[in-house]
């Protein structure tokens, strides 16, 4: 992973993870992510339509941006991988550097906050670093 | 707990999807995993037209793809629309739209409310 990469990543956790459907269809969802040693953490209620589709069809791609202002644009990070459900008391390591961009209204997730798991209702996936390309705008290369 | 339907309306989302000019494209590989990039978007007649706005290129035509458009200006102002198609000549030619606007979920009712 390029350093850039890894800033971006470190910064940012506005997120968006496509899924495989039932149907066979990519298909695209907003979620907040956590850049961690160990890989992307997402949270989200079992339930949900990416939850299920990950479930299924664990092979996710992941787009990660700076920054909440206005529509996604470059620079961001894809992440490519498989999403592995962790067990209901799975909790995020310590982030080594706190993000610069939280959605607001959002927190980073600290040990015990019961936002999380919601008596197991939400649950986190992780998704490895091992696959990581930056995305950058065309121009950017010049 | 009551669920609410957070859903634009038609109206809505093609306003929506007009004023926004990127969003994240996702599509199946030759293996038939998800793979995802940003791009840049104008509304033009019914159709989308998309430019990719990283280095990676757009999916051929007759790619199905979905689009996602997304604005967060506070968790419960999260407005997204993710709207599903086919790829031709560089246009999203929509098939449907999936849509939430978390604006719609009804504030917690005080109990000085009643």
């Amino acid at each position: 992973m390029t350093d850039r990469a890894h800033a971006i990543l470190e910064a940012g956790t506005r997120g968006f993870v496509a899924t495989r459907t039932a149907a066979g269809q990519a298909v695209v969802h907003p979620i907040s992510v956590f850049h961690r040693e160990d890989g992307l953490w997402m949270n989200t209620y079992l339930k949900s339509a990416k939850a299920r589709n990950m479930i299924r069809h664990p092979a996710v791609a992941v787009v990660v941006v700076e920054s909440g202002d206005g529509a996604p644009r470059p620079p961001g990070v894809l992440v490519r991988g498989r999403a592995e459900l962790l067990p209901e008391d799975a909790e995020p390591p310590p982030a080594r550097v706190e993000p610069t961009y939280l959605l607001p209204g959002v927190t980073a997730p600290v040990p015990g906050d019961p936002r999380w798991s919601l008596d197991g209702r939400r649950r986190w996936f992780r998704v490895p670093l091992t696959d990581v390309t930056l995305l950058e705008a065309p121009d950017a290369q010049a | 707990m009551p669920r609410h339907d957070v859903a634009m309306t038609p109206a809505e989302v093609v306003a929506f999807v007009r004023d926004e000019d990127g969003g994240v494209l996702a599509h199946l590989d030759e293996n038939g995993d998800p793979v995802a990039g940003l791009v840049s978007s104008r509304g033009a007649g019914t159709g989308l037209v998309l430019a990719a706005a990283d280095t990676r290129r757009l999916p051929p035509d007759g790619t199905q793809v979905c689009v996602a458009y997304e604005r967060e200006p506070s968790y419960s102002g999260v407005r997204a629309a993710l709207v599903l198609g086919v790829v031709v000549d560089g246009r999203l030619e929509p098939d449907r739209t999936i849509s939430f606007d978390f604006a719609k979920i009804p504030a917690p009712v005080q109990e000085d409310d009643h």
